[in-house]
């Protein structure tokens, strides 16, 4: 919140307690008084709250009850337009007007200071953070179930509600789950896996969540492959790992160490695991493999997105549990977008992203 | 599962919260504007049975002491997001209604009975809640007038001062059956969930062992 707006909530704030204590006698005159105080704070302050008071219903409503008062309270001693009225009845009408218009304006302006972030950000100050992280999440859920209400079939509204009990229960027991969430990026060699890895994971960590894993992004000299990196999803850190040699490839052994720390790291740290090229080694329960076959006590990833030779995925899925999800490396953009859809709409990711407040 | 200590039970308090709150939230946002711009009679107490019908079956797939007023506080959150000049009244409402549904239930948790008596008070609450905020708008004189108008229009039409007891009557009868009958709904399709999520369980159980 901008500075002015805090100072200009406060003064609004000290002003509302004088005025509101300037109602509690019930005389007209103090009472008017404080409504053309606030009606002028608002006015300087809150140009946008005065707006939002034109609200026919409610004034033509208050006019009634105004004039109604006259026609039906104390003792009829005037006489307007033929109809016999009563003064006492018409000022109470009068201080009832005025009672009526302040309170509606001090409900109205607080309504709009205290809108959506502002409350949860109080919630969140009064010890109430898991309110809070809960107020998020349903926040992001709400276009996808007012989606959900809007669509399907008419004239079976029992079986519609139904659908939508039952969504909404598994959609909370999905976001409070401790199954990790596999993705995979499937593709022979050379196919783009590594860089459609580092894509979904770059839009992943400026959507705001943690990244943590590695990648390995090859070194391309003169047109051809002379060995691999190894990359640090979470820093861009990089590592040399393979070299082309006169026999192949030669790996070296600190580079797999390097690997395995990080990967450990991440599934300690972050919420999305990223670990690239997971082939035959992998396959064999070597390599990469034996930073994730181990459960963790600590674990706090709850999305792992791997890339995996094309071939092997069985097998790695025997090793680590079922693969939930396969993208193949060179699918259309469109499927690529979903994918990325899939993952950061995913309710475990978004709902553990948030429930796991420190205490 | 009356109390959920572990971290565990928590996430799934919050997450039930979550979940349920946005799906009434997404209820009083996207029905409630349709209802209301069609100038829907009874939309406001509509709105409650749905809202009370969420709550009783969320109860009935997660009984966890204070998990409908969780609910209420997330959907009331939630429809602080709409447009509109005045959002404190529909939210007051909201968990007045969270907080009615807790306290029949927190007495007999899963119990029919329990969610056809927390939508009765809850439609009654939606109907009084005009009066009771048009009390603080005006004050002490409103019921005055109202009560003077009262008796002018039972003066004009000739009928006896029981007369206007009975229509309230009646009124109130209306608004506890559609009232009783979200409860009843919720409390139904609770149930049938809970079935529908086991049955799906049991299936799968043979492929995870």
């Amino acid at each position: 919140m901008p500075p002015e707006t805090r100072k200009a909530n406060r003064i609004l704030s000290a002003l509302a307690v004088f005025c509101v204590a300037a109602q509690f006698g019930g005389a007209l005159l103090p009472s008017l008084l404080a409504l053309g105080i606030w009606l002028g704070a608002l006015a300087y302050f809150r140009p946008r709250v005065l707006r939002r008071l034109w609200l026919p219903r409610f004034w033509l409503l208050t006019l009634f009850f105004g004039l109604s008062c006259g026609l039906l309270l104390g003792p009829r001693d005037l006489q307007w337009l033929g109809l016999p009225l009563s003064r006492a009845g018409l000022a109470s009408g009068l201080l009832m007007v005025v009672r009526g218009v302040f309170v509606f304006a001090l409900v109205t302006w607080a309504s709009q200071s205290l809108s959506g972030p502002g409350l949860c950000r109080l919630a969140g100050k009064i010890g109430a953070a898991r309110l809070a992280a809960a107020v998020s999440v349903a926040l992001h859920l709400l276009p996808e179930l007012q989606r959900r209400l809007m669509m399907g079939r008419r004239g079976r509204l029992y079986r519609r509600g139904l659908g939508l009990i039952v969504q909404t229960a598994k959609l909370a027991e999905e976001m409070a789950g401790e199954r990790v969430i596999v993705a995979a990026v499937v593709g022979p060699r050379d196919s783009g896996k590594t860089a459609t890895l580092h894509e979904v994971s770059a839009r992943l960590l400026a959507a705001g969540f943690a990244v943590g894993g590695i990648s390995q992004p090859k070194i391309i000299e003169q047109g051809r492959r002379q060995g691999y990196l190894l990359r640090d999803e979470a820093n861009g850190q990089q590592h040399a790992f393979a070299q082309r040699g006169t026999g192949g490839f030669s790996f070296a052994e600190e580079a797999w160490q390097w690997a395995h720390e990080r990967i450990v790291q991440a599934r300690r740290s972050a919420r999305v695991v990223v670990v690239d090229e997971l082939g035959l080694v992998e396959a064999s329960g070597g390599g990469h493999l034996r930073a994730l076959s181990r459960p963790l006590a600590d674990e706090s990833a709850v999305f792992w997105l791997l890339g995996v030779r094309e071939g092997c995925q069985d097998q790695i899925g025997h090793s680590i549990g079922p693969i939930d999800r396969t993208l193949a490396a060179d699918a259309p953009a469109a499927e690529r977008e979903e994918f990325l859809q899939w993952i950061s709409n995913h309710p475990r990711l978004c709902g553990s992203a948030v429930f796991r407040v420190s205490p | 599962m009356s109390r959920l200590g572990s971290n565990k039970g928590a996430d799934l308090f919050w997450a039930h919260a979550a979940a349920f709150g946005a799906l009434w939230g997404a209820v009083e946002i996207t029905l409630g504007s349709f209802l209301h711009s069609l100038r829907f009679p009874f939309c406001g107490v509509l709105l409650t049975a749905l809202g009370v019908a969420i709550l009783a079956a969320q109860r009935q797939l997660l009984p966890a002491r204070g998990v409908s007023l969780a609910t209420a506080a997330v959907a009331a959150l939630c429809k602080s997001i709409s447009p509109g000049g005045i959002i404190l009244g529909p939210m007051f409402g909201i968990m007045i209604e969270g907080l009615i549904v807790e306290l029949f239930f927190l007495a007999v948790p899963r119990s029919l009975m329990a969610a056809l008596v927390a939508g009765v008070f809850c439609a009654c609450w939606s109907a009084a809640q005009q009066l009771v905020t048009q009390y603080l708008y005006y004050g002490q004189d409103l019921v005055e007038l109202y009560l003077a108008a009262v008796r002018l229009a039972g003066d004009w039409l000739g009928l006896s001062a029981g007369a206007g007891w009975t229509a309230l009557f009646a009124f109130a009868a209306l608004l506890s059956i559609i009232g009783a009958a979200g409860g009843c709904l919720g409390w139904r399709l609770g149930r049938d969930a809970r079935q529908s999520i086991e049955d799906g369980r049991q299936l799968r159980a043979p492929d995870a062992a």
